[in-house]
């Protein structure tokens, strides 16, 4: 017997500027910093250029903690997506690359996320 | 051929002939012995495949939640085995196991639970898959493959075929 839950997402974002993800990216601790970095790196190796970027409070990549989610266009069209887990690689990357992305136009979001549930009754 | 030479042609024989019983009774021993290891591996699988299947967690990918946020899901999978899983990592990847896009950790699930929602984006990938791996308590290495377009699920042990190099 299990109780069905109805989820939903709730997610809460407003803009930050680069300087303050950067600041968050190298003070927030994670069980498993710079994950998914290398995927970032190569993506950008392969012509990619950063479009958007959110902060997620939680549920991110490593046990559910904080996440930065980026969004890339190539500019022959295609695009991709990644979530890395902050560390001091990925706010060093951030820094150098603050100034390119604030003339491109990047916009980077704090995304406040959290789970709606609701206990439907027994199955 | 004197009588002496008889009486020691005959003794040689009976000594070669002893000689060659001892031998056809050590390999028939050796046989049985074979057989008896045989049967005692077997049991000692058996044994082993009972005691993985009463602690063997089985992972299920559950239906995917919109984020609200552009090209990201979150998942959840749910234990429908009858053990905890362990040491669970996830990764997003082309079905062809030809590209990752993410990749990522959850907490341990125990027996019917639900784990934490944990994120997916399949930008880019023209096929994309989810893998679970994940442990039982006794280190057995266990593996989930979800595929999105077609939301079939396909359960493995050891470690995941499409994602070894």
């Amino acid at each position: 017997m299990a109780i069905a839950l109805e989820r939903s997402v709730v997610v809460n974002s407003k803009p930050i500027p680069i300087e303050e993800l950067a600041t968050l990216a190298g003070q927030t601790w994670s069980p498993d910093p710079d994950l998914n970095f290398e995927v970032l790196k190569q993506w950008i190796e392969n012509g990619f250029q950063v479009t958007h970027i959110f902060w997620l409070t939680r549920y991110g990549p490593a046990y559910g903690g904080p996440g930065i989610y980026f969004l890339l266009k190539h500019p022959d069209g295609r695009e991709a997506a990644t979530i890395v887990v902050p560390g001091k690689k990925v706010a060093e990357f951030i820094r150098c690359h603050s100034e390119e992305w604030k003339v491109a136009g990047v916009t980077v979001e704090l995304a406040d996320v959290s789970m709606r549930k609701i206990a439907q009754g027994r199955e | 051929m004197t009588s002496f030479e008889w009486g020691m042609f005959v003794l040689n024989l009976i000594i070669a002939l002893t000689y060659a019983a001892i031998l056809w009774v050590m390999v028939q021993q050796r046989r049985l012995m074979d057989r008896q290891l045989e049967t005692m591996q077997a049991q000692l699988r058996e044994a082993e495949r009972t005691r993985m299947a009463a602690y063997r967690p089985i992972l299920r990918v559950e239906a995917p939640l919109a984020s609200g946020l552009p090209y990201l899901d979150f998942y959840q999978v749910r234990n429908i085995g009858v053990g905890a899983a362990l040491s669970v990592l996830f990764f997003t990847h082309e079905f062809d196991a030809s590209t990752t896009s993410v990749s990522g950790r959850i907490e341990p699930i125990g027996a019917a639970e639900f784990s934490q929602e944990f994120p997916i984006t399949t930008r880019a990938l023209l096929h994309p898959a989810l893998t679970i791996t994940y442990e039982d308590v006794f280190g057995n290495r266990f593996w989930t493959l979800y595929d999105i377009i077609t939301q079939t699920q396909t359960f493995g042990e050891g470690e995941p075929p499409h994602l070894r190099r």
